[in-house]
């Protein structure tokens, strides 16, 4: 009687490990679910003309610096930036977006304090007219390139926009010459 | 018999593997604390997992 006690509670004690190793396991797998849900998260939306560019929080995390997206110039590009507080505290920080050239600031576009709440999210939108933006030592006949930066809480946000120039290229001063072919 | 032994492991292995490969994928995403808890639990998991292959004999 007493070796079929014993032996009924080594099983016991064996599924006891059994199910505690499966309990880590799905304990980890909670744990991943969990903390990659939450934190901070921000999406940047672009409009031009008809196109809708979005960059989802994934695409920073993978280590993409940039972004790059492109306008007509004269057209109006517009920014939305989405931040998701998916934390139980408040979220608070500084806000700014400015517009570079190379390693030059051209102008700001926003500076604003953010106070967004446990699980809540708030936008911040912004316009910019191309039209404006060409430097001075580029031709008219030239694409160029900005950057719009966004900085918050020390994370950097890339976006490169290209401005396609309208203008047509002068075709080449090309000599033709004619030469009579005597048949 | 003993050939399905060996594809038996490499199955394993390669199982192992690709868990392992995805999970130091994700761990790069974790917030220091989930980290952190995540290798107390693999810890407690593999100690779990050695103990009740011991108690069957292994």
């Amino acid at each position: 009687m007493a070796k079929r006690n014993t032996a009924k509670k080594t099983a016991q004690r064996k599924n006891l490990y059994l199910i505690l190793t499966i309990a880590f396991f799905l304990a980890i797998i909670a744990i991943f679910v969990f903390d990659g849900y939450m934190g901070i998260y921000d999406t940047v939306t672009i409009t031009a003309a008809e196109r809708e560019d979005v960059i989802e929080p994934d695409s920073w995390m993978r280590g993409d610096y940039s972004y790059y997206t492109w306008v007509e110039e004269g057209q109006d590009i517009n920014f939305v930036y989405e931040l998701d507080n998916r934390r139980f505290s408040t979220y608070s920080a500084d806000v700014e977006a400015a517009i570079w050239f190379g390693e030059s600031k051209h102008s700001d576009l926003i500076s604003q304090a953010v106070a967004i709440g446990s699980f809540d999210k708030e936008e911040l939108a912004w316009t910019i007219d191309t039209t404006l933006l060409r430097p001075a030592d580029i031709a008219e006949t030239q694409d160029y390139e900005f950057s719009v930066i966004i900085t918050r809480d020390g994370v950097e946000r890339r976006i490169v926009v290209h401005v396609s120039s309208l203008r047509p290229v002068p075709s080449a001063q090309i000599p033709i010459t004619l030469e009579t072919v005597k048949i | 018999m003993k050939l399905e032994y060996v594809l038996f492991g490499f199955g394993i292995i390669f199982c192992l593997a690709g868990v392992g490969y995805l999970a130091a994928q994700y761990v790069q995403y974790l917030s220091e604390l989930g980290q952190l808890i995540s290798l107390l639990l693999t810890v407690g998991m593999f100690t779990c997992l050695g103990k009740y292959f011991e108690r069957v004999g292994w």
